[in-house]
């Protein structure tokens, strides 16, 4: 288990702050969504949080620790990212690429123990993805390499998931199954921070939201006190219509026509 | 004549080793399985410095060490123009190593020139790759022992770190570290192996390309083999090298060639680049 925080943080690139400076605790056991358009600094500050990026002021802490001050192995067991984009140049096969999660568990030296591969069946299993464990990663679909790359972050098992759009490729079978996992391990006392293209996603898993504006404000609290038409549409720059049960709300946006008619 | 033998021998091992290494390493580094000391232009930079050192008189250490200063230096500028990010497309990188080695091929040329006396032709066989006049195959095969004990020690990082920076760090990999020790093992080893034989191009393309289709990509396995490979590879390609087909002696380098360029080409064909 871990928690995040956040004091001050300004993220960006070179030297270009994208908001201004958010201060925000995560605790363990909670279910983030990070909202914005493109372009507004999800990536770069999963980045940050993970310890890819420095900040360009403030700091990000582990459990207490500024994320700086951990040696690489240590954060990884307590924090895992979920990159948008993964490279593979080399024939690997899918076990072995989940199999690479388990490397902060182990010196150099020792060979994958049992509790390693217990953790990487665990991960092909909950992923679907057992029945690829011998085939070439670099050979099967677009979806199934985003499984891979989850199945790898599950074998990691770290005490904080970050989460970067972890749904791109995925069909609604996967999309929802994968979801479903995670908001599990937010109830099993994990904390899960997942950034999102998809309001309703985020409406319907997300306990807390951190909503970055493009104009460099941000907001965060409870999902359903924070998601509103005004604030979507200040957050899209379109309006968003809530349509649904206040049990299932569900968001709309409202396109040029509709819009004319309001 | 024995001891002769043996010291071809045992140093075409050396050099096949060292350059099959050298090559799993680049690639690690630059995250292609076209990278090569050769095809870099690494090679030839250790080569235009140890034949510098051979027409100024200078000889022993003063090779080896001219030749890992131009080996660090040739890779530090393919890594840099080239890119080990993962953003930057692998277009770059080859041509960067293509327009390198094509540097260090100019300047080997007008050394040449500039040397009028009757070494210049053994000069030539040494710069075509040679084993023929190995003396002492040691320093080699101690430095290519302990380079893989190093690498065996890695092997886990590098299956992370041929996945990107990014990747590694968030996995665990102290990047910066294994990365530095990376590339200076492998421009020790490709200098070493050019002050022995001179520039034998495509050992460290295709040996490793040969291990990975048959015992996959795990470093573990790979870096060992690898070595292992290369040593007997190009012990043998010499060994057919010194079979009297043709009157004279061909360089190992030249048969190494002849070999590896077609491969270099299918792999080419094969690996999807465009970063």
């Amino acid at each position: 288990m871990a928690s995040l925080q956040l004091d001050g943080l300004v993220f960006g690139h070179r030297g270009q702050g994208l908001t201004r400076p958010v201060t925000v605790e995560a605790r363990s056991g909670e279910f983030w969504a990070v909202l914005g358009e493109n372009g507004s600094g999800k990536s770069t500050l999963m980045a940050t949080l993970a310890g890819l990026r420095p900040p360009l002021a403030g700091q990000v802490a582990v459990d207490g620790v500024n994320l700086r001050r951990m040696p690489r192995k240590v954060l990884a067991r307590r924090l895992g990212l979920l990159l948008q984009h993964q490279d593979v140049a080399f024939p690997y096969s899918v076990r072995e690429t989940v199999s690479a999660g388990r490397y902060a568990h182990r010196p150099p030296w020792r060979p994958l123990s049992r509790e390693d591969h217990d953790a990487v069946e665990r991960a092909l299993a909950e992923t679907g993805l057992l029945e690829f464990a011998e085939l070439r990663a670099d050979q099967v679909s677009g979806g199934e390499q985003r499984r891979v790359a989850i199945a790898t972050l599950l074998a990691q098992e770290p005490g904080a998931l970050l989460l970067d759009e972890p749904v791109n490729h995925l069909d609604v079978r996967h999309e929802v199954a994968l979801m479903d996992r995670f908001r599990g391990y937010a109830d099993d006392g994990r904390l899960i921070m997942v950034s999102l293209h998809d309001v309703n996603l985020a409406s319907q898993y997300a306990d807390r939201l951190l909503m970055l504006y493009a104009d460099g404000t941000w907001e965060a609290g409870d999902t359903a006190e924070l998601l509103t038409e005004d604030r979507l549409e200040h957050l899209y720059g379109v309006p968003l219509k809530e349509v649904g049960s206040d049990e299932t709300p569900f968001w709309v946006p409202l396109g040029h026509r509709k819009r004319s008619r309001r | 004549m024995g001891n002769a033998l043996l010291a071809e021998v045992l140093t075409g091992f050396a050099v096949g080793g060292m350059l099959a290494m050298a090559g799993v390493l680049m690639q690690v580094l630059l995250r292609t399985p076209l990278a090569e000391p050769y095809v870099l232009g690494v090679s030839g930079g250790a080569a235009s410095a140890g034949l510098a050192c051979m027409l100024l008189g200078l000889g022993g250490w003063w090779i080896s060490g001219s030749a890992l200063v131009t080996s660090l230096f040739s890779l530090a500028v393919v890594f840099l123009v080239g890119g080990g990010d993962a953003r930057v497309p692998r277009e770059r990188l080859l041509l960067t190593g293509v327009v390198m080695a094509a540097g260090w091929s100019t300047v080997i040329s007008f050394l040449l020139a500039m040397e009028s006396s009757a070494s210049v032709h053994e000069m030539l066989y040494w710069l075509m790759g040679d084993l023929t006049r190995s003396i002492s195959p040691w320093w080699g095969l101690i430095a290519l022992a302990l380079a893989l004990v190093a690498g065996w020690v890695m092997a886990p990082a590098l299956d992370l770190l041929v996945r990107g920076d990014e990747q590694a760090a968030v996995l665990g990999v102290e990047v910066h570290r294994v990365r530095l020790v990376c590339y200076v093992l492998a421009a020790v080893l490709t200098a070493l192996a050019v002050t022995l034989a001179g520039p034998i191009g495509f050992v460290g393309l295709v040996v490793p390309h040969l291990v990975r289709l048959r015992l996959g990509a795990r470093h573990r396995i790979l870096l060992p083999f690898s070595v292992l490979v290369g040593g007997i590879y190009l012990t043998g390609l010499n060994a057919i090298a010194g079979l009297p087909l043709i009157p004279g002696s061909i360089p190992v380098g030249i048969l190494s060639a002849i070999v590896g360029i077609p491969v270099f080409l299918y792999m080419l064909q094969r690996t999807r680049i465009g970063g």
